[in-house]
């Protein structure tokens, strides 16, 4: 657990120290694919708990989810027809959806827990 | 599962995301809102607008250079700007009318009508008024008149031409008959314009019978505008659009 978490300080501390910015044209793609990487972690933090976390399944949605949601913001872009709402939406909801039943394993393991004891 | 391979790749997962949301925030971008046809449409005449704008500080900025450069050849040839500012001064002074000048030119010289007065007539058909030289001085200008005097009296972008009983009043000076109206220009235009068909002079002037002399000089001079400045209200406007 401490080794992903060293692995995010030091990844903000390389955006940091970094001069790399986004121009304002590619920020909504880079926003998306953002999104899309923080559903993969969620779905990740689930599975785990499920006992069902596969790290190939976890690394292709990671880079699979976030390029394809970059993809559509990019043809939605050229259609002139904002797709990437459809994104947003679709990761917007399954975060929270996630993040539910994280929720509900860890009060209900607690639960169980305390009834042990 | 070997628990040591996947922990590295979260690891790996973890600095990648910390990276991209920390570039994404640092770049410091505003949410635009949604991008409508209308929104579009203004956003482009926006920038049409600037870009002409653009243009015309650019046209203005080569015309200033061209300026510039002149200076720099009078400082570098006389050792001063002084000539060089002195010309543009006369050049100006010669547009407002402020200067004497010569050229090519006519003269016309219009006098009362020697006709007897009928009975039921009334001498002031057979006098020369104001609105007449008016007519004259309007078609010489749109003839391509550059400079024009009457009586001497020259005729600026301000000056007035009203009657004043017997004679008339050019700039508040009385003048009386014979008035000789003098103008620069192409000989050839303003005397067609002032002989043409439809011209005030064959139309009204004919028909009472006023003396009129049309002349056609190789050299003409025309004396400057002598009377006090008009611009005592008139300021450069700061800019912008009239409102």
């Amino acid at each position: 657990m401490i080794i992903p978490i060293i692995g995010l300080l030091l990844g903000i501390i390389i955006g940091l120290l970094s001069p790399i910015t986004i121009p304002i044209q590619y920020s909504s793609y880079m926003s998306v694919a953002i999104l899309a990487a923080l559903d993969s972690v969620f779905g990740g933090i689930r599975s785990s708990i499920e006992k069902t976390f596969n790290i190939e399944i976890f690394i292709s949605g990671f880079f699979g989810n976030a390029v394809l949601a970059a993809i559509l913001t990019y043809i939605g872009d050229q259609l002139g027809v904002p797709i990437y709402y459809a994104a947003i939406f679709a990761f917007g909801v399954r975060l929270f959806q996630n993040f539910a039943i994280i929720r509900r394993y860890i009060i209900m393991g607690n639960k169980k827990n305390n009834n042990k004891n | 599962m070997n628990r040591k391979v996947y922990v590295y790749y979260l690891f790996a997962l973890a600095l990648i995301i910390g990276f991209i949301t920390t570039v994404q925030l640092k770049s410091n971008t505003t949410y635009q809102g949604i991008v409508t046809i209308p929104k579009l449409l203004d956003l482009q005449n926006e920038i049409k607008n600037v870009e002409a704008e653009n243009q015309q500080l650019n046209e203005s900025i080569s015309e200033q250079a061209i300026r510039l450069a002149e200076y720099k050849a009078a400082v570098e040839s006389t050792g001063s700007a002084f000539g060089m500012m002195q010309s543009e001064l006369e050049k100006m002074r010669n547009y407002s009318d402020y200067e004497k000048v010569e050229g090519q030119g006519i003269i016309i010289t219009l006098n009362d009508s020697q006709k007897e007065v009928g009975e039921g007539e009334d001498v002031a058909w057979y006098l020369i008024h104001d609105i007449d030289i008016l007519e004259v001085v309007n078609e010489l200008r749109m003839a391509g008149a550059e400079a024009i005097a009457i009586n001497d009296e020259r005729v600026t972008a301000t000056t007035s031409i009203r009657c004043g009983g017997p004679t008339i009043n050019i700039d508040g000076k009385r003048h009386a008959v014979p008035f000789v109206i003098k103008a620069i220009g192409d000989p050839k235009a303003l005397e067609a314009s002032a002989l043409a068909p439809e011209s005030y002079i064959e139309l009204y002037m004919s028909y009472s019978e006023i003396q009129v002399e049309i002349q056609k000089v190789e050299k003409l001079i025309i004396k400057g505008y002598e009377g006090r400045n008009k611009m005592r209200y008139q300021r450069k406007a700061e800019g912008g659009e009239a409102k």
